[in-house]
């Protein structure tokens, strides 16, 4: 590089001279506005992050006691399912048994009016109170409870039926082991 | 942080990147009227000035991170503030002189050089406001604001044999005007 000239020399030699301007007082204020914004920009994205994740955790945490209600739920729902699948299969258990021995009444009953007329009208209102409470057990309470009691009146049936074939059955025995039934 | 230079503000530089609002303003206080020369001689306005300088302290202090050391402060901060009013003139669309329009330059400038010139600082403050912009931008950065050539391509994006010449035609028209406009004789 050449050496220094005239003009070079003397702004070397003089250069605080030529810095004689200041800013105004309120540059400062401004700046500092600028960066504390910024902190508070920044600050506002913490908050930010601090309620996503808030949020987050309240939603796993609902949704964690939504799935264990769900899960209760649909244990119970599985139950009510299986009483009513137990249902179905002893209702068709009970209902063939009582079919057989309708039949078997009925021809049992082809001789005797009477007895028929009887045990006809409690069946019909055995069946009455039956598919009354199997649509309450079907509907809406598929529950313990309403099985026994439906399963109960299936049996009522039965034992209904079961009576009555006997007293048939009874009549139709001899005079002689009447009497000795009797004295059993 | 490991420092290559061995910065005498360091100290107040570390508390500023532990964001201490005080080191900043010691900062600020430090530097601000340097900077604010700087920018005012490449704006020419005190408004333009100051928000050039306002920018850059802010930009400064929010990637302080960036300063490694490897240069004074006060030269990575004046980089910064040239930075910035060279864009905010840019829209004013600078024009340089391309060095092939007067090939004989570094000759002309030696005819005018002349020992027994003196100058005057208010004389030649006012001179340099007087010159096109681009010698204005060239001379400035060159004599007051510590720019070599390389550093003054790269901030006006001109080559630096463009910076050299624009620098010696600079140097001439300004004794020219201190001579016969100024009626300035030393």
């Amino acid at each position: 590089m050449q050496g220094k000239d005239n003009l070079e020399k003397f702004v070397a030699e003089n250069r605080e001279a030529f810095d004689d301007r200041m800013p105004g007082e309120e540059l400062w204020s401004s700046i500092d506005k600028d960066l504390r914004t910024q902190v508070v920009a920044k600050t506002a994205w913490y908050w930010k992050a601090a309620v996503v994740v808030l949020l987050g955790a309240v939603s796993f945490l609902l949704f964690d006691k939504y799935s264990v209600e769900n899960q209760t739920l649909a244990e119970l729902e599985s139950a009510e399912v299986s009483n009513i699948d137990k249902f179905e299969d002893l209702e068709s258990f009970y209902t063939s048994i009582i079919s057989q021995k309708q039949v078997k009444l009925n021809e049992e009953l082809e001789n005797n009016d009477e007895v028929y007329n009887y045990v006809e009208a409690d069946l019909e209102e055995l069946n009455e109170l039956y598919s009354d409470l199997k649509e309450l057990f079907l509907e809406s309470q598929p529950s313990d409870e309403l099985l026994d009691r439906l399963l109960h009146l299936l049996r009522q049936k039965i034992h209904l039926i079961n009576s009555q074939l006997d007293i048939i059955g009874t009549e139709k025995v001899p005079e002689s082991m009447k009497e000795t039934n009797y004295s059993i | 942080m490991s420092t290559a230079y061995q910065n005498i503000h360091q100290p107040i530089i570390d508390r500023c990147l532990l964001g201490e609002r005080q080191a900043q303003y010691e900062i600020y206080q430090l530097y601000a009227k340097a900077m604010f020369n700087s920018a005012y001689r490449i704006t020419r306005n005190d408004q333009d000035a100051e928000d050039v300088l306002q920018d850059s302290f802010v930009s400064a202090f929010k990637n302080l991170k960036s300063y490694k050391g490897t240069a004074a402060f006060g030269s990575w901060l004046k980089r910064i503030v040239v930075n910035n009013a060279i864009n905010l003139v840019k829209k004013r669309r600078l024009q340089f002189e391309s060095v092939e329009d007067s090939p004989d330059v570094d000759a002309l400038t030696n005819e005018v050089e002349d020992a027994d010139m003196s100058y005057e600082v208010d004389m030649v403050k006012e001179g340099i406001s007087k010159l096109p912009e681009g010698y204005r931008l060239v001379i400035t950065l060159y004599l007051l604001d510590g720019f070599d050539h390389k550093e003054i391509a790269s901030v006006l994006e001109i080559t630096e044999s463009t910076s050299k010449s624009q620098y010696n035609r600079a140097k001439k028209r300004l004794r020219e005007i201190l001579k016969n406009e100024l009626k300035y004789a030393g």
